[in-house]
């Protein structure tokens, strides 16, 4: 493992105490940066944050730099104490890239919920290589925002937005209750899938962009300031069969030529619009 | 396991045979193979706005033919606004152990479904707006609701437990369940019940502004009004009811039709 370590590791503790009242709680923030050495133009970083928004922006090659801002809190020391054990973030790096959860690092879920009230809120601020592919998310109380990178981006955040600027290709950008902004730096060239429920989605995309959309949309409005049309889809089917349960799934998407098409774009949301809007 | 598989694998090549033929307004067949052919099944379609078709068939499998409306889907262009004509849809069907439950993504699209099932079977159905449920050939006990639109029954051999708001139910019944009561109820349309002539049945007529017409002789019995208490963590909820109570052909099994604006009609066949 290549790690360079900064060592500014900086811990700010404030312990708050309030015994024997109902507001009690216990707070320790803690801010550090580290920065990892890769030997890779296309380094992998992956987030799963809980509770805080994630922003990742390029800098130099040859290193991803991470800076968080940790807030642990708890409503009372008795719980302050036990959540290290089952909230935590798991750190791993290598010359390829780095990894960030937060959580049981053995995935034992169940366990949150013996440390009830317990958080582990952390904002990460990510430098990377600027063709690095990017897979980040959260859960709540924070937003993901990535911009600059070339590589192929995934984002996720469960209740607040994400944003995604200037870059080539996408993967998976999606919100369940937030809205998402997607603008490309340059047409992109490969599919990609980008959701939310509640939220908008609003895709800027260089003039001259070709796509072709899978639109799954359920109460929202759809507009392009692209040439657009209709674009004929064969019915999803599919058939799965698990502990003897025979499913069959039929799925129709309305078909969206964009310009003279290109890559498939799967679009849904519920209750939000679609935008496809051209880069001034 | 390894029949089941063999069957799952059969029906769905027939079925990705048929797909391409899947445009939006053409019917699309699914072939569902059972847990257990040959035995009792339970249906459930819960739809938004649907015409719902059940028949009973000799068979062993359940085949359902579906049509769903097109929708349109209007996109603001730079040349204006257009209609897309498909809106998108999905709908699954889940079969476990002769269990099979048919679901929609409730969008708006009226969905029309013919089910042709084994003709012991329990069925669950239910619409909304714009329906239609129409079952025939059935035995088994039936949960129909379509609350703004009609719901048909014919050759019906159980229990039926109906209810619209606005529309009639009509039920035509082989033979009825000794153990289960059946109930018919709506808010404005009509009720009618046909009976085979040497069935024995008690009928307990609610109606607060309709007529009630019988080709049946009645034997209307000595009744007392129902005071129904429920307690709970909510309070507490009396409900008081008076009925009419009627028998025929000595009695039988209670059939309740209850309507506030439509008649009630009860019916011979032969």
């Amino acid at each position: 493992m290549n790690i360079t370590l900064s060592a500014a590791i900086t811990a700010l503790v404030a312990l708050v105490l309030s015994a024997g009242t109902a507001a009690s709680s216990v707070e320790e923030q803690t801010n550090w940066t580290d920065t990892y050495a890769v030997n890779t133009t296309t380094p992998h970083l992956q987030i799963s944050n809980i509770w805080g928004g994630v922003n990742v922006r390029t800098g130099k090659s040859g290193q991803i730099s991470v800076s968080a801002v940790e807030l642990r809190s708890a409503p009372d020391q008795e719980r302050f104490d036990r959540s290290f054990e089952s909230i935590r973030l798991d750190v791993k790096a290598d010359s390829n890239g780095v990894s960030l959860l937060v959580g049981d690092p053995n995935e034992r879920w169940h366990r949150f919920n013996e440390c009830r009230g317990c958080r582990l809120d952390i904002q990460f601020e990510i430098l990377v290589p600027p063709g690095a592919t990017v897979d980040v998310g959260t859960v709540m109380d924070g937003r993901v925002d990535i911009e600059g990178v070339s590589g192929s981006v995934s984002a996720s955040n469960v209740n607040g937005p994400v944003r995604v600027g200037d870059i080539q290709e996408c993967t998976s950008i999606e919100s369940v209750n937030g809205k998402v902004d997607v603008g490309f730096a340059t047409s992109p060239l490969s599919d990609c899938s980008i959701a939310s429920i509640n939220g908008d989605i609003t895709l800027d995309v260089p003039e001259g962009t070709g796509m072709d959309i899978k639109l799954d949309l359920f109460n929202g409005d759809l507009s392009s300031q692209l040439t657009a049309g209709p674009l004929e889809l064969p019915a999803k089917i599919e058939h799965t069969m698990e502990n003897g349960h025979a499913q069959y799934r039929i799925q129709q998407f309305t078909g969206l030529r964009i310009g003279a098409g290109g890559p498939t774009y799967s679009i849904s949301s519920m209750n939000g619009d679609v935008r496809i809007q051209k880069q001034p | 396991m390894r029949t089941f598989t063999l069957r799952a694998t059969t029906a769905l090549t027939l079925f990705l045979g048929l797909a391409p033929a899947l445009a939006q307004s053409d019917a699309q067949l699914i072939s569902i193979p059972l847990s257990r052919p040959g035995e009792p099944i339970e249906l459930e379609i819960d739809i938004l706005s649907a015409r719902i078709e059940v028949i009973g068939e000799d068979r062993e499998d359940a085949l359902f033919e579906v049509t769903i409306a097109e929708g349109q889907r209007k996109i603001v262009t730079p040349s204006g606004t257009q209609t897309l004509t498909n809106a998108g849809y999905s709908l699954e069907v889940d079969e476990h152990d002769n269990s099979i439950s048919f679901d929609t993504d409730w969008r708006k699209n009226r969905v029309s479904v013919v089910a042709r099932i084994p003709q012991r079977a329990d069925l669950d159905l239910s619409t909304i707006e714009n329906g239609e449920i129409i079952v025939t050939n059935i035995s088994g006990n039936l949960e129909l609701s379509n609350v703004n639109g009609p719901i048909t029954a014919s050759g019906i051999s159980g229990s039926v437990i109906a209810d619209s708001v606005s529309d009639f139910i009509d039920l035509s019944f082989v033979a009825i369940d000794d153990n289960n009561a059946s109930s018919l109820e709506t808010v404005s349309g009509n009720l009618t019940v046909r009976l085979p002539a040497k069935l024995g049945a008690q009928i307990h007529l609610d109606t607060s502004q309709g007529e009630i017409f019988s080709d049946f002789e009645v034997d209307v019995q000595t009744s007392k009004p129902t005071v129904i208490r429920n307690d709970n963590d909510n309070g507490s909820e009396v409900k008081i009811e008076s009925v009419i109570i009627a028998n025929i052909n000595g009695g039988g099994s209670i059939i309740r039709m209850n309507t506030l604006s439509g008649d009630i009609n009860i019916r011979k066949t032969n």
